[in-house]
């Protein structure tokens, strides 16, 4: 098969005209299942097959993308084509940064295949976890999510690369729900892996603590607007350093930018000398990491912040050039449908030196935030929410506060943090990062405690 | 098909099969120039299946697969969901308006030359901004058939153009872009040029806001957060299960009188428009909150049949979701509502806002792009603060005008809302 593959990529190659032609040709196999309540809502096995041609000429990109894999000569032709259109207007002295050619297989290195566990027996996991959910005091109603996928991959292009990758990627949420009067609150265990079906096991721990967080959420007072001194479980800070940072060091968004290029230039200092983030594809079996990018270029790991200052940036082959800096493996495309854009993979905080009592000591009001629900960017400012949120209070963990969703604006925020905890979790969840519509695109974040000062909430007014 | 569908029947099961085939054309400029020409060709087959009382799911994105996909739905449906309905037979449907010859000829040198009017229009705002825009055709068939006779087919088309920009001062980043997309060729370059105009006129300009209660004119995009919540109520799923606040409230009156909330997936020129659902029953036009009154939820086949209740055409394996949902417009051009603020915020478009509970009603986010107005006039930009509200306590007591511009977001056509008692909350200053 990756034989035939490669003798047809290089083939069709052939007819390009331009300055650099790329194609890549995917099969996913997924299955999804989703349990409401007492009901099993959906059960799907789905294929999404198909390819995409990419094109250079004088700055401008030609892209297609293709169900059929028949006459992939003409695709590369009429890629070709587009490019031309677009580099005769343009005449942009345009380059990609030099990657050596290679010619590479790389079979999955999987755990336990998710894949190669029948249906049955993950239906019997999930329904069996639902029982649970509905079996715990005051849950009304559930929530179960689950997905995995296995994916040939095949990547050709103009430079002389082939490589043939298989993926995996499973993700679950586990939600329960309680509800009173109009009231619904809610709470979920997660998990999620780039090899390994085994970490969607044994989670019945994780599945009472968050049914004991939706009951004790029907209870708790919505949480009062204002500035606060915040402390986040890993969880809540990974989510935190994807959203506040590491979209901002994407250099797709700065490299044709000069104000963005001097606003994170190397050495500009945003923090204290604890503070040191890294984004990496290397680290271990989290969502969306792997060996090669969607332009063949090997994942590593980059730190975007040493010792409180800049110190890279993430890159594609095109932003990397423009730059002058090294590719960094983070051009990443959903699916063959979309062409690569600079993306995240694993980003996480490096551990510091303060305990989770240290930096509850001396908070007279505050709150601790577990468990990244979500967020979003734009830049300068962010927002996550987390699962939950307890109110600090003379240095103690005090009651349960809802509806909490905290904001910061990213140059202020990273000054702000001042403690850095000596624990550190990878999380990794079933959703995903949406940046350029092409979402949700599988990413971790691993990080230990942190304490941030002055974090606005929004909430009621009292 | 016929073949597939007898050979479904023939396995003892019904069977839907809906195949939807498009071809997308677009260009897109970045950092102030022409970046990328793009093609996509898609075919997605989905197929379902009810067999013994179980329905299977399976899709397929390989042309000549339907025997292997009709298999695997097969395969699944052990597994599957219990349902207690059957794909309906054939209802005549509706003939909306949703195909252009114009948006299927337009060729990419006239979708290049927006893109560039638009460019060189942003770069005239300042030598340092960064201008991006977007210029896109797709024209698509869904056809849908099953075991019941259902036989039909759908042509759409749609044109869409997005223009913005991202403008860097010092440690300030202002972003702006304006969106419009229809099924015909019909694109206002003048009103996005006058938006992105006054963004980057008044966004340079921060101002600070104090902590406190405000009254709030948002704009659709601002809107359509509020909206997101009442939609996950509405839904019959949510309903069907208990954890839907509307539950058992249909004829009560749950918002203010001026909120009405229609469901159309008829609607000419709809971008969510289709004949039938991925279910196989007829779109139609439906009322799901009348003068402030629950009427109606969204219902595919296993709500309406659990709830009692006739599908709305909103149905798919999963649930329901709207066509094109309309908040219906009030008397008043949304400058008016400005105008005749005293002191108040605009809120254009928000982040982290859909990070909420649903089912609370409660909506946090941050004001990403939104303006502090006094006298009418909008004054400056806000940032770095969090708007907090309920929409089932604010939308039933201190909703106090809806304008009557509409923007259509992509089958979600919502008006200007001002909104008393709004929270803002802010860094102490």
């Amino acid at each position: 098969m990756q034989i035939h593959m490669k003798d047809l990529l290089t083939k069709a190659l052939k007819r390009s005209t331009e300055e650099y032609c790329e194609i890549r040709i995917e099969e996913t196999k997924e299955t999804v299942v989703s349990i409401r309540g007492k009901d099993i809502e959906l059960v799907a096995q789905n294929v999404s097959a198909g390819g995409n041609v990419r094109a250079l000429y004088r700055g401008g990109w030609g892209f297609i993308s293709f169900n059929r894999l028949d006459n992939l000569d003409k695709k590369v032709e009429e890629a070709c084509a587009q490019a031309r259109i677009l580099g005769e207007r343009l005449n942009k002295d345009i380059k990609l940064y030099p990657v050596e050619p290679v010619e590479d297989y790389v079979p999955g290195d999987f755990g336990r295949e998710a894949f190669a566990v029948p249906l049955k027996e993950k239906m019997e996991l999930l329904e069996g976890y639902n029982k649970l959910i509905l079996s715990c005091p005051e849950i009304t109603s559930s929530s179960i999510y689950y997905m995995d996928r296995y994916t040939h991959w095949h990547f050709a292009n103009s430079e002389g690369t082939y490589i043939y990758q298989e993926k995996m990627d499973l993700g679950g949420g586990l939600t329960a729900m309680a509800t009173k009067g109009n009231l619904t609150t809610q709470d979920s265990a997660r998990f999620g892996s780039n090899s390994d079906y085994n970490v969607a096991l044994g989670l019945e721990d994780e599945i009472r603590e968050a049914a004991e967080a939706a009951r004790q959420m029907l209870y708790a007072p919505v949480v009062e607007a204002g500035q606060y001194t915040v402390i986040l479980d890993p969880d809540m800070s990974g989510l935190f350093v994807h959203e506040a940072f590491g979209h901002l060091s994407e250099a797709d968004d700065l490299d044709e930018d000069e104000r963005m290029k001097e606003l994170l230039k190397i050495g500009t200092s945003y923090g204290s000398d604890e503070l040191h983030i890294y984004d990496s594809g290397i680290e271990g079996p989290n969502r969306g990491e792997c060996k090669y990018d969607d332009e063949g270029v090997r994942m590593q790991r980059t730190y975007l912040i040493k010792n409180g200052a800049i110190a890279g940036h993430l890159h594609s082959r095109e932003s990397a050039a423009k730059m002058g800096e090294a590719v960094t493996g983070n051009a990443r495309a959903l699916n063959y449908r979309f062409p690569p854009i600079v993306r995240m993979r694993t980003t996480c905080i490096a551990p510091g030196k303060h305990t989770f009592e240290e930096m509850l000591e001396g908070v007279s009001l505050g709150i601790y935030v577990q468990g990244g629900y979500g967020g979003q960017t734009n830049g300068e400012m962010f927002t996550f929410a987390p699962s939950r949120a307890y109110m600090i209070r003379n240095g103690s963990i005090a009651e349960m506060v809802r509806d909490v969703n905290l904001t910061g604006n990213v140059f202020d925020t990273l000054r702000n943090i001042d403690m850095i905890g000596n624990d550190f979790v990878y999380k990794n969840s079933p959703g995903g990062c949406g940046k350029g519509y092409q979402g949700p695109l599988p990413v971790a974040q691993g990080s230990p405690h942190i304490r941030i000062q002055n974090v606005v909430v929004g909430g009621e007014k009292k | 098909m016929k073949r597939l569908l007898d050979e479904a029947m023939a396995r003892g099961a019904e069977a839907t099969l809906v195949t939807t085939e498009s071809k997308n054309t677009s260009v897109s400029f970045d950092a102030n120039r022409l970046k990328t020409v793009g093609s996509t060709e898609s075919l997605n087959l989905d197929m379902q299946v009810i067999r013994a009382g179980k329905l299977g799911v399976a899709s397929s994105t390989k042309p000549g697969t339907e025997m292997e996909l009709l298999e695997s739905a097969l395969d699944v449906a052990e597994f599957g969901s219990e349902v207690n309905y059957r794909f309906p037979e054939p209802e005549p449907p509706a003939d909306p308006e949703v195909y252009s010859q114009e948006v299927a000829d337009i060729d990419i040198n006239r979708m290049i030359s927006i893109g560039e009017e638009l460019i060189e229009f942003i770069k005239t705002l300042d030598p340092a901004i960064q201008g991006s825009a977007s210029v896109s055709k797709s024209v698509s068939r869904k056809s849908i058939r099953n075991t019941r006779g259902l036989d039909a087919h759908l042509d759409k088309t749609v044109f869409a153009v997005s223009a913005g920009f991202q403008f860097v001062e010092g440690q300030n980043l202002l972003h702006s872009w304006d969106w419009n997309a229809s099924t015909k060729l019909d694109h206002n370059l003048e009103a996005m040029k006058a938006t992105l105009k006054e963004d980057f006129d008044i966004g340079r300009k921060n101002v600070e806001v104090r902590p406190g209660v405000y009254d709030v004119l948002f704009t659709p995009g601002g809107f359509r957060d509020l909206i997101a919540p009442i939609l996950a109520c509405l839904n019959g799923r949510a309903v069907m299960r208990g954890i839907s606040p509307f539950k058992d409230r249909i004829g009560e009156e749950i918002f203010a009188p001026a909120f009405s909330l229609v469901e159309d997936g008829t609607l000419d020129e709809g971008l969510g428009t289709q004949l039938y659902d991925n279910q196989g029953v007829v779109c139609r036009r439906t009322p799901l909150i009348e003068n402030g009154v629950l009427t109606e939820y969204l219902l595919d086949l296993e709500s309406a049949h659990r709830l009692g209740r006739q599908p709305t055409g909103t149905g798919s394996p999963a649930g329901a979701s709207p066509n094109n949902l309309l908040v219906v417009p009030g008397e008043a051009p949304w400058e008016e509502l400005l105008r005749e603020m005293k002191q108040g915020i605009v809120i254009d478009r928000t982040m982290g806002a859909w990070a909420g509970n649903p089912y609370t009603g409660t909506v946090t986010g941050n004001i990403a792009l939104g303006y502090l107005v006094e006298d009418g006039e909008k004054v400056g930009r806000v940032k770095d603060c969090m708007f907090s509200l309920n929409v089932f306590t604010h939308l039933k007591s201190n909703l106090l005008a809806l304008s009557r511009d509409v923007k259509d977001l992509g089958g979600l056509l919502l008006p200007y809302c001002l909104i008393g008692g709004v929270s803002i909350a802010a860094r102490d200053s």
